[in-house]
């Protein structure tokens, strides 16, 4: 497998399930990653789970795995997706009703983005109270991402927002579980704001893998000259498979996270360029 | 299918067509805290025709006393047994009964709490409704997954939040515990101009994470089940003289369809006027209100 690293020049990984597994790294993952460094490839780092800020990033790649990265500039999160839509798109005075962790609310500080909804939320908080909410006028976006405070009041106030409003909808990602340990998967976003989609009746934009938006986002801040030249790694195929595939990259897809081998030949399935156990086996 | 507003020719033909009235009660006998005019004097025709009136909801948000008490105060109807009246949480209830071992597995509930004392009343241990904490991901590693729950109710919740979600999560996978529901409601209107997502939405959530091909066991209209649970505590009904009388097209015509009664749409609650004409399988009547029942 050391063809991989002389094939392609940019890197670009998935985290959960490809680096690091909750707090644990996949072993030979750092050893990997200071390979790439060593050898001047671009390692970029990309992940769904939308409540971690760049700040983050850095210091779990940095600090807890100790692999050495020169700047966050190459560390993206679907929160960073979302945050650069916005800000290309909103107009002073708007603001969006967020549905989203600490972590995407300081993304969108960062970006300067004004939102409400942060937080813990029960008012209105049984159904016939809805009755009196008045929604606030200058909330033109709904944004969906991982929220701890999620409940019944925000996704009735997300609904109310996109429905009678006509706020615009964008989503961080629609994983449906996070790969908490060895043993234990949770809900992920994608199923909180499932209920929300199945009331709306419609499919959100997604802002995160597997959208190409994230793509090329990446490519209009790092200099990729040759499509060809870049390999996507990933344990998700619906994600990280996907996104290399709308993006027009190879894909990788390790066997170290969501996937078995077994979900490979299911129906429908994305088709990965290469199939290995795990990052240890690209050194 | 009969006339829709004139539905006061219809009401001696329902008289003599029928022996079993399966009556549903939002937007039929009341909207919120306000009667339907004529509803009490329908139920009131209805008991001294010596019909059998049995009042089916999908409504888990009231215990049993809570309908007693509001057929008092609604429609002053002082005496309507509790064992007529069979909600979604009593259909649960029965099921649960019929199967759970009592003593050693619990129900756990992602409902309001009127369902959990429905439960009580069977004898099925249970929990859930009310607040709970949200957590963050890495204090699920902890988590001890209690082995006696073997049972996931899922619907309308106040409260639900990723934790719940979580939770239930876990009893499923973790302990295969079988999944229920109550009801299908997609929508609640909370006024004329405006609907929020409804329990299926909330488990939409659940089912979501579990995959397409485990869905929750429906408690309540519009499947057979709930018909099923029905003649078990009240006997067997002659269907051709059985009518189901709703508001709700999906729900209670679907309910009617499936058990193979008649039906019967009223338009003071769910369904308007202007929807009758784009309905599928039309029900066999269409009644302005269940007070053309009421002799004149």
């Amino acid at each position: 497998m050391a063809s991989l690293i002389e094939r392609y020049d940019h890197f670009i990984f998935d985290c959960d399930g490809v680096i690091w597994r909750g707090l644990e790294a996949i072993p030979g993952a750092v050893k990997l990653l200071h390979k790439l460094g060593s050898l001047n490839k671009g390692v970029i780092y990309v992940t769904n789970n939308s409540s971690k800020t760049k700040q983050c990033l850095f210091d779990k790649i940095s600090t807890t795995m100790g692999v050495s990265i020169k700047s966050n500039k190459s560390l993206y999160s679907s929160g960073t997706a979302l945050a650069d839509c916005l800000k290309r798109r909103m107009k002073p005075g708007e603001k969006v009703y967020l549905i989203g962790s600490r972590g995407v609310a300081d993304v969108m500080d960062e970006y300067g983005i004004s939102y409400i909804g942060l937080g813990p939320d029960l008012e209105p908080c049984t159904q016939p109270e809805f009755k009196d909410f008045v929604p606030d006028p200058s909330v033109k976006y709904v944004v969906g991402a991982f929220d701890p405070h999620f409940n019944y009041t925000k996704m009735s106030k997300a609904y109310i927002y996109i429905k009678e409003c006509q706020a615009e909808y964008l989503v961080s990602n629609l994983d449906v579980l996070y790969p908490l340990s060895t043993d234990r998967y949770l809900p992920g976003t994608g199923s909180l704001i499932n209920g929300l989609n199945h009331a709306l009746g419609i499919s959100p934009t997604v802002m995160g893998k597997p959208s190409s938006s994230l793509y090329d986002l990446i490519c209009s801040e790092h200099t990729i000259e040759d499509n060809s030249r870049v390999l996507m790694i990933g344990d998700n195929l619906s994600t990280d498979i996907q996104f290399g595939i709308n993006s027009g990259i190879d894909t990788c897809l390790v066997l170290s996270g969501i996937t078995s081998r077994e979900m490979l030949i299911e129906e429908g399935a994305p088709k990965p360029t290469y199939v290995i156990d795990s990052v240890a086996d690209i050194s | 299918m009969e006339c829709a507003l004139n539905g006061r020719q219809l009401g001696p033909s329902l008289l003599k067509l029928f022996d079993t009235f399966l009556v549903d009660c939002d937007g039929v006998l009341w909207i919120q805290d306000s009667a339907v005019k004529g509803a009490e004097a329908a139920i009131r025709t209805l008991r001294s025709h010596n019909k059998r009136v049995l009042f089916v909801s999908n409504n888990c948000g009231k215990t049993v006393e809570q309908f007693q008490e509001k057929f008092r105060t609604l429609l002053h109807l002082e005496d309507v047994p509790s064992r007529d009246i069979i909600n979604s949480a009593v259909s649960t209830a029965i099921y649960l009964k019929n199967k759970m071992d009592l003593e050693k597995e619990r129900v756990f509930v992602i409902a309001q709490d009127a369902f959990t004392k429905t439960l009580d009343s069977y004898g099925i241990k249970s929990f859930g409704p009310g607040f709970a904490e949200p957590k963050a991901f890495v204090d699920w590693t902890t988590f001890e997954v209690d082995p006696s729950v073997k049972y996931v109710i899922v619907s309308y919740d106040p409260f639900f939040n990723h934790t719940k979600l979580t939770e239930a999560y876990l009893y499923l996978t973790e302990n295969n515990a079988e999944l229920l529901s109550p009801d299908v409601d997609q929508f609640f209107s909370v006024s004329s101009t405006r609907k929020i997502p409804g329990s299926f939405c909330v488990q939409a959530a659940v089912s979501s994470v579990l995959g397409e091909d485990r869905t929750p066991k429906i408690m309540g209209k519009p499947d057979k089940f709930m018909f099923d649970l029905i003649q078990q505590e009240h006997g067997e009904m002659d269907r051709e003289r059985t009518v189901m009388i709703g508001d709700n097209y999906k729900t209670d015509m679907g309910f009617g369809f499936n058990c193979g009664v008649s039906t019967a749409l009223v338009l003071t609650g769910n369904t308007k006027e202007g929807d009758v004409e784009g309905l599928g399988r039309r029900p066999d009547f269409v009644l302005g209100s269940i007070g053309d029942i009421a002799a004149e």
